[in-house]
């Protein structure tokens, strides 16, 4: 690949949205490399992503590949004396589970679930206009009701202070809000965050597994391939920027260039080290990083509530404040007390792979930055097995093995974590796990820049 | 007049309008009422006019402003049409200079022209001045597109509450601030880091940018902070940061002076029971005792707690009126602190403090210490490294001789804990004066009295709701805020301008005068329609 004509895009992350957005845009008739962006090695196949959207299923007719997704069957916050809060795909599940709790938190959920529609609407219009990249005025009001106004209001608001409006049970809350960790982590306290927890809450993200078989993973891969895609099979390890476009040097010491980048999820942009310049970027990320822990278990595990399932996602966070706390911490480059935990069984069961949605990106050690060191990983790791002993039985006793891998860019001479590279060449699809949709979207968005010149 | 009197149970009329509370906002929106021609009647519970803007003595010889201690975007138009110049509004400095003290040792100054960053800063950072002078530049830039939005000129659409944010964000996306539209949204951090690299520089920009707001440099809708914050830069009034002649209490008078010109009758030490609404409108107030003075316009100055949820009623409220003036338990705030300092300390050969003249000093961390500080404030613990505007107020010199004791710093410290536990005050204020101590004193021997006062004791201090004295949301947040009280009152002849009524930190007098023009042209239309 190295010396040849520079790529019009390189798609960092090989991941479900990277081939998607690869796919369109070397569809869209863009010279497109897709690279591996350096920590898909560490996430097991079964762990559980946003879903694709109906569109891109059809333009990429992903139907025809005969593959499937598997959706999860609930997202489960699991609290202490094996207490359980439980959201189902299906509202009126959850609804009815809520029910059982609060009745008046769950006809607020119902409020709440069209809110939440509304303002994924405005957000997605307003968010269009802003970038002016589509060129389009924010559009009027679809469905001008209360609601709406309602959720436009809110979309400047801290999620924290939307929530307390709608639920009484601080526990309620929690497990709401915790939902948001499973596709991205945002920060609860910050102004303006309710916009991006109501994408991460969006029906159509509803987490979803790549079986073994035929399966959606592997069939926009395909498309990638098909559609002219270059590949590559060594992950990023340095990107410069030049006086037109980037220069990506990569494990095998090759070097290419692209002349945009657009980085598959935040994720995959943490771990390349680059930020998207601009207005509204999402949350307060920058400092957090994520951390995966898979722990390998001597014994079969019994799901931890009586009707959690093998493919449930569950987490651990009993509070906002919690949430906000990590957030805090890892600003502060300070060890984390409670960081909140996403986890899943394999199928066997005899797998965890738990993540640390907000971690320290780095700590601070008399004002000096640095890295994470082997014993930062193995501490941390302890201290997620402890808070998944306190919810779970056995685990603790069953545990053989465990593998900790820190999402981390590229560092400095001295070991400590470089500042990203920032540039309004660069583009992020929001979401730690990768949204498929807006990946796509970004590019639709670069095509139709190219196309207009 | 006194309260006694006015307690007996009777009914008063011969007003036309009334305007509740002392601030700054309300005496403006007295005088502009005053000045339409409305026998107008100001009622302030405190025991005098305005003491929140007045000064306060805080140890034997020393006074220091009770909490605001400088004028960022005081409203040109509320100067002019108020004539306060004539009232005896003067300014001892329209563009003080700052003095910025970043981390450990980083020190430099900024003219108070910001136009001329670049020769304030082109010795000490060569590379970067000319950029540092590009970003002031399309920063007030994008302060004048934005004015419309924090100058109170959205009366025309009050219908709109929420509707409103996506023009206010086309119209900002639109402004042309020096190329800067697109990034209107963006935070502070990020904008300077587009366009300068000394990172002290960055955390100069992001401290002032988020002072006194709920936001972090990080964080998105922050360099909205900063165009606000130029706001009197920008606005045609030529003073990015003044100090009156008199400090606050110089506005105060000649805004009371103005009021009187005007005509308005003032009545302190008054305990209101609530708000006369009958019918679809305001008829005047009721006193404690019963005794009700009666008129078609009430204009209330006082908290939105206070305005809406005692005086009004919740029954009488829109829900999400109530809602927003609930608000939640405020975890932020800027806590005020005084220090004396005696005479003979080195403050007094300072070379950047003229004696005589007010001196103005920002106090931060580097950049990540500023977000730190953020989040150790909002658990309640103390903050390493809060920023610290200190104001070196004047004191009376002749022949390079201090005349009094000694020399008064005032100080806004943010973030802090709002309610802090003792051990944590005690952390603060013993932080505040040690960090203040840079200035050129020394801690131990030089400090004649000190004392910080945090944001729930102010509020208690000023008999108003902790929420006038909590950080602010970020503007964008805050100009939905403020429109949400105007557009929810549907009542006839009632106007709010407490706090939360205006957009920025700081008194700008845009509330108050919004708020007495609309009630002026509400109360004409109805006259014809009737």
């Amino acid at each position: 690949m190295a010396g040849d004509k520079p790529y019009q895009l390189a798609v960092l992350g090989a991941e479900p949205s990277g081939f998607a957005a690869a796919a369109v845009a070397a569809l869209g008739g863009l010279r497109t490399v897709l690279i591996p962006a350096g920590w898909e090695h560490a996430a097991p196949a079964y762990a559980a992503r946003p879903g694709a959207p109906a569109d891109v299923w059809r333009r990429l007719a992903l139907h025809r590949s005969g593959a499937r997704e598997t959706p999860v069957s609930a997202c489960v916050s699991l609290r202490a004396e094996g207490r359980a809060s439980f959201t189902y795909k299906s509202e009126a599940e959850t609804r009815d589970a809520l029910a059982e709790r609060s009745e008046a938190d769950a006809a607020a959920l119902a409020e709440f679930e069209i809110v939440l529609e509304r303002a994924r609407a405005h957000a997605q219009s307003l968010a269009g206009a802003l970038l002016k990249r589509n060129g389009a005025a924010h559009a009027a009001d679809p469905y001008a009701d209360e609601a709406s106004a309602r959720a436009l209001r809110h979309l400047t608001q801290p999620y924290r202070a939307v929530l307390a409006d709608y639920f009484a049970d601080p526990e309620v809350r929690a497990h709401v809000a915790s939902r948001s960790l499973n596709a991205d982590a945002i920060s609860p306290y910050a102004y303006g965050s309710f916009g991006a927890f109501a994408d991460a809450l969006d029906p159509e993200k509803w987490p979803v597994r790549d079986g073994s078989g035929a399966n959606v993973a592997a069939a926009l891969r395909e498309c990638a391939v098909d559609a002219g895609v270059d590949i590559g099979e060594f992950a990023v390890t340095s990107i410069e920027e030049e006086k037109v476009g980037f220069a990506v040097s990569c494990g095998d010491g090759g070097t290419l260039r692209a002349r945009k980048l657009l980085a598959a999820s935040q994720r995959s942009a943490r771990a390349a080290g680059v930020a998207a310049a601009g207005a509204l970027r999402r949350g307060r990320a920058a400092d957090a990083t994520e951390v995966f822990v898979k722990l390998g278990l001597s014994q079969q595990l019994q799901p931890p509530s009586l009707e959690a399932e093998n493919d449930t996602l569950f987490t651990i966070a009993d509070s906002l404040g919690e949430i906000q706390r990590a957030f805090d911490q890892a600003r502060d480059g300070a060890w984390p007390d409670k960081p909140p935990v996403v986890f899943e069984l394999s199928d066997d069961r005899r797998e965890i792979f738990a993540r640390a949605p907000v971690a320290p990106g780095r700590f601070f050690v008399d004002g000096e930055a640095r890295g994470w060191s082997e014993q930062d990983r193995q501490a941390f790791a302890t201290r997620i097995v402890r808070r998944l002993s306190e919810r779970l039985d056995g685990v603790d006793r069953t545990l053989r093995r465990t593998e900790v891998f820190v999402v981390e860019g590229p560092l400095d001479e001295n070991g400590a974590p470089r500042e990203a590279l920032r540039s309004d060449n660069v583009m992020v699809a929001g979401g730690a796990g990768g949204d498929i949709g807006e990946a796509v979207r970004l590019v639709d968005v670069l095509l139709k820049e190219a196309g207009g010149r | 007049m006194n309260a006694e009197r006015l307690s007996a149970a009777r009914i008063e009329g011969g007003y036309d309008a009334i305007v509740l509370g002392g601030g700054p906002e309300s005496l403006v929106a007295a005088a502009y009422l005053g000045r339409a021609g409305f026998a107008t009647l100001l009622l302030e519970p405190d025991v005098e006019v305005g003491a929140i803007t007045l000064d306060r003595t805080f140890a034997e010889e020393f006074d220091a402003p009770s909490y605001e201690h400088l004028l960022y975007g005081l409203d040109p138009r509320v100067v002019r049409e108020l004539a306060l110049y004539r009232h005896g509004l003067a300014f001892a400095a329209r563009r003080l200079d700052t003095t910025y003290m970043i981390g450990e040792r980083e020190r430099f100054s900024l003219n108070g022209d910001l136009w001329r960053t670049k020769d304030a800063l082109v010795e000490r950072f060569p590379d970067e001045a000319g950029a540092a002078e590009r970003f002031f530049k399309s920063a007030i830039s994008l302060s004048e597109n934005a004015r419309h939005l924090f100058s109170g000129d959205w009366a025309g659409d009050l219908s709109s509450g929420y509707g409103a944010l996506p023009e206010t964000l086309q119209r900002l996306a639109e402004a042309r601030g020096g190329g800067l539209g697109r990034r209107a949204l963006s935070s502070v951090e990020e904008v300077a880091e587009a366009q300068f690299s000394a990172p002290e520089l960055r955390a100069a920009v992001g401290a002032e940018a988020v002072f006194r707001y709920d936001c972090e440099p990080a964080d998105d809708f922050s360099f909205l902070g900063l165009a606000v914050r130029l706001g009197g830069e920008s606005s045609g009034l030529r003073a990015a940061i003044a100090y009156p002649e008199h400090g606050m209490t110089g506005l105060a008078q000649a805004l009371r002076r103005s009021a009187q010109a005007a005509g308005v009758e003032f009545r302190t030490g008054v305990q209101l029971s609530r708000i006369l609404i009958e019918w679809d409108g305001a008829a005047g107030v009721e006193l404690q005792g019963g005794g009700q003075i009666r008129c078609p316009i009430v204009v209330s100055g006082l908290d939105p707690v206070k305005t809406f949820l005692d005086l009004i009623g919740p029954a009488e409220l829109d829900i999400e009126l109530q809602r927003e003036a609930t608000g939640r338990a405020p975890m932020l705030g800027a806590a005020k602190a005084n220090v004396a300092v005696s005479a003979d300390a080195a403050i007094a050969g300072e070379a950047a403090i003229r004696l005589g003249a007010p001196a103005r000093f920002v106090l931060a961390g580097e950049a990540a210490d500023i977000g730190r500080a953020y989040a150790a404030a909002r658990r309640g613990a103390a903050p390493e490294k809060p920023i610290i505007e200190a104001v070196v107020l004047p004191t009376p010199v002749e022949d390079d001789r201090i005349l009094a004791n000694g020399v008064a710093i005032s100080a806004l410290v943010h973030p802090t804990p709002a309610e802090p536990r003792p051990d944590v005050r005690r952390k603060v204020a013993a932080d505040v004066v040690e960090r203040l101590a840079a200035l050129g004193f020394d801690a131990k021997t030089d400090v004649i009295s000190s004392e910080t006062l945090f944001a729930g004791d102010l509020a208690k201090r000023a008999g108003v709701h902790i929420g006038s004295f909590a950080a602010e949301p970020p503007v964008l947040e805050q100009l939905l805020r403020s429109r949400v009280y105007g557009s929810m009152m549907n009542y006839a002849g009632f106007q709010f301008c407490g706090h939360g009524a205006g957009v920025g930190t700081g008194v700008s007098g845009a509330s108050g005068r919004r708020a007495a023009k609309a009630a002026v042209r509400d109360f004409r239309r109805r006259r014809k329609a009737a």
